[in-house]
């Protein structure tokens, strides 16, 4: 009984940001279950974010749970770690060294500017600019943020997608 | 008719294998909200219909020519939903390029 909440419990604050059926499927336990931990356990903060419950340990603030949420997708976190190594990187550049088509890149994007992770600037070539606005706060959570089996699945169906349909 | 177990095991993986990869593409679509996207799930749709028909025939349900006519019809369907989708999402890339110069417009040296 407690057992099973101190798992539940565990599982929160070692994955910060694990949604509801993969905390179903990784301790595999009934949904049932699983919602009544979740509500007696009271120090657990939940967020609707991007379509999916997310459940966090607390010492994170609403910006920190969204980065988190986005940092969970691979490719996003692949964006992300790029410019972590490069600094600023035109975003052409951006999606040749993660290896995807631009309308992925485009699409990622969008979620990761309106979270104010990523800016985009343009330079003197009117080109578009990418870099982190807060290098040090997100390379903290980046450690922090691990995708699902399903999510990447998924993500990697998307990029698949998009570079054979774009060329 | 050991050839039938053979058939109904290859059916039988041929559905599980589209069903899981047509709930991939569900969930791309969902998060993406596009023409292409949505003519890939439906282009996917049809592998899946594919093992159906397949079993509806080994259930002797359909006749091997109306069987054949479908097999064939749903090649056809695929592959225009795929020449589909390749050339809407040529179309969304130019208008984006359009209303976003600067910016995967291909004027990069």
């Amino acid at each position: 009984m407690t057992e099973t909440r101190d798992l539940i419990a565990a599982r929160v604050r070692a994955d910060p940001g694990v949604h509801f059926n993969e905390l179903v499927r990784a301790l595999d336990l009934a949904p049932g279950q699983v919602q009544y931990h979740l509500r007696r356990l009271e120090w657990v903060v939940a967020a609707d974010l991007y379509g999916q419950t997310h459940y966090y340990p607390p010492g994170y603030d609403a910006d920190e749970r969204r980065a988190l949420a986005l940092l969970r997708r691979e490719t996003a976190a692949d964006v992300v770690a790029v410019l972590l190594e490069a600094g600023a990187l035109p975003a052409t550049d951006v999606a040749e060294r993660v290896g995807i088509a631009r309308s992925t890149l485009s699409w990622h994007l969008d979620r990761l500017t309106e979270a104010e992770l990523v800016r985009d600037d343009r330079d003197a070539r009117n080109r578009v600019v990418l870099s982190l606005v807060d290098p040090e706060g997100t390379a903290r959570l980046l450690r922090r943020a691990e995708p699902s089996t399903p999510g990447r699945l998924v993500d990697r169906f998307t990029r698949l997608v998009d570079s054979l349909l774009a060329e | 008719m050991a050839n039938e177990w053979v058939l109904a095991v290859v059916l039988a993986l041929g559905g599980v294998g589209s069903a899981g990869i047509v709930g991939l593409a569900l969930v791309a679509l969902v998060q993406r909200r596009s023409v292409p996207y949505l003519l890939v799930t439906l282009a996917l749709v049809t592998l899946g219909a594919r093992a159906v028909v397949g079993a509806f025939s080994l259930l002797g349900m359909l006749s091997i020519p109306t069987h054949h006519t479908a097999e064939h019809l749903l090649d056809v369907l695929m592959a225009g939903l795929v020449i589909a989708a390749v050339y809407t999402a040529r179309s969304a890339r130019r208008s984006a390029a359009a209303a976003d110069r600067g910016y995967g417009g291909g004027e990069d040296d």
